[in-house]
């Protein structure tokens, strides 16, 4: 595994470390939310600190160098990450829907009490 | 025996220039044995004055505080008919293009409990006024065919809006309603969970104004955005 292969991922890994910290302090992150990030970041620091075990990896899953096992590994964690996103983008959906629903059902309600108050 | 309770649900998305027509045909529809009628406009977060027109005119409107799209919009009437027990619920749409003058046909086969879900047709006798390019009623055909070979379901008319729900099919079209073009992909859902549809002819009219919520240009996307839909539906799990 080359070095300054694994010189760039301790430095991604400490950009994505800082940026995650630095978006949880100003509460634009939710930490349920952050969690995989830093799991994605430990994850590139093992890996660019423990190289035989990327190369390991190499052998069991057939790709001969490194650096195309850990870019296929980034690739495969985002496409699952959006994948995941999206879930979560319909169940909101959802539940946006849901709670505009039931918001404009009640001030229907409330518009005809004070209607029917209003008549007597 | 009690008198039946029958609610027209009336989306409406920027119809500011038909919906006093359409609220006008339904007030001259003259009151029926059989059940006794109101109705609901679901102002669906419209940008012109058709929440206005109906708060002046004192006709009953839940304003949804945003847009929802016409699933969600019809969605919230069957919530309503499903909160205030109503007995059937009618799709009925505020462009003025459905004939009130169907509305019997369309509820007898719930009324009778004949069927729990009943779709207005506007191809069943050929009597219907309203008339669709040769585009539309080849996409029409081809979700009818859809439909038969998915559900085995003989539906003429599966984008109809004109339709009707009894008490146990609104309970759950209140919970469970698809978002955009929702109409084949319902039918779909409500045969799965084994609700008796049927279908009877009826009368629409053209659009007296505004532009149909499918125009031609978005309909191959709508094709296949629909089958894709109603094969989902098919597969998806048993509730």
């Amino acid at each position: 595994m080359p070095f300054v292969l694994r010189i760039e991922m301790l430095v991604l890994a400490t950009v994505v470390l800082f940026t995650v910290f630095l978006a949880i302090r100003q509460r634009k992150l939710l930490v349920r939310f952050a969690l995989i990030w830093l799991v994605i970041a430990v994850g590139m620091v093992f890996a660019a600190l423990c190289p035989a075990f990327v190369i390991w990896l190499c052998g069991v899953v057939h790709i001969e160098q490194a650096s195309n096992l850990i870019y296929l590994l980034g690739l495969l964690v985002l496409l699952f990450l959006s994948l995941g996103q999206t879930v979560l983008l319909s169940k909101q959906s959802d539940q946006i829907k849901r709670l505009t629903q039931f918001i404009s059902l009640e001030q229907f309600r409330r518009m005809c009490e004070e209607r029917d108050h209003g008549d007597r | 025996m009690s008198q039946k309770r029958v609610l027209l649900i009336i989306p409406a998305y920027n119809e500011e220039r038909n919906i006093e027509k359409t609220i006008g045909q339904i007030l001259s529809f003259p009151p029926q044995e059989g059940f006794s009628l109101d109705y609901l406009v679901i102002n669906d977060g419209s940008r012109d004055r058709t929440g206005q027109i109906c708060h002046q005119h004192g006709y009953p409107c839940v304003d949804l505080v945003q847009n929802l799209g016409i699933g969600g919009a019809v969605q919230t009437g069957y919530l309503f008919a499903a909160r205030q027990g109503y007995d059937v619920a009618v799709q009925f749409d505020g462009d003025g293009q459905h004939d009130i003058g169907s509305l019997n046909t369309l509820v007898a086969p719930i009324l009778s409990g004949d069927a729990d879900f009943c779709v207005g047709s506007r191809f069943m006798d050929g009597t219907s006024q309203f008339k669709s390019t040769a585009l539309r009623q080849a996409g029409i055909r081809y979700l009818s065919a859809l439909l038969r070979l998915l559900r085995r379901l003989r539906i003429s008319d599966p984008t109809s809006g004109f339709r009707a729900a009894g008490a146990s099919a609104i309970a759950y079209l209140a919970e469970h309603y698809p978002v955009d073009y929702p109409e084949p992909e319902s039918l779909i859902l409500l045969d799965k969970r084994g609700f008796r549809i049927t279908e009877v002819p009826v009368n629409m009219f053209a659009r007296n104004a505004g532009k149909s919520s499918i125009d031609w240009k978005r309909s191959i996307y709508y094709m296949f955005k629909v089958s894709l839909a109603m094969l989902c539906a098919c597969m998806g799990e048993e509730e």
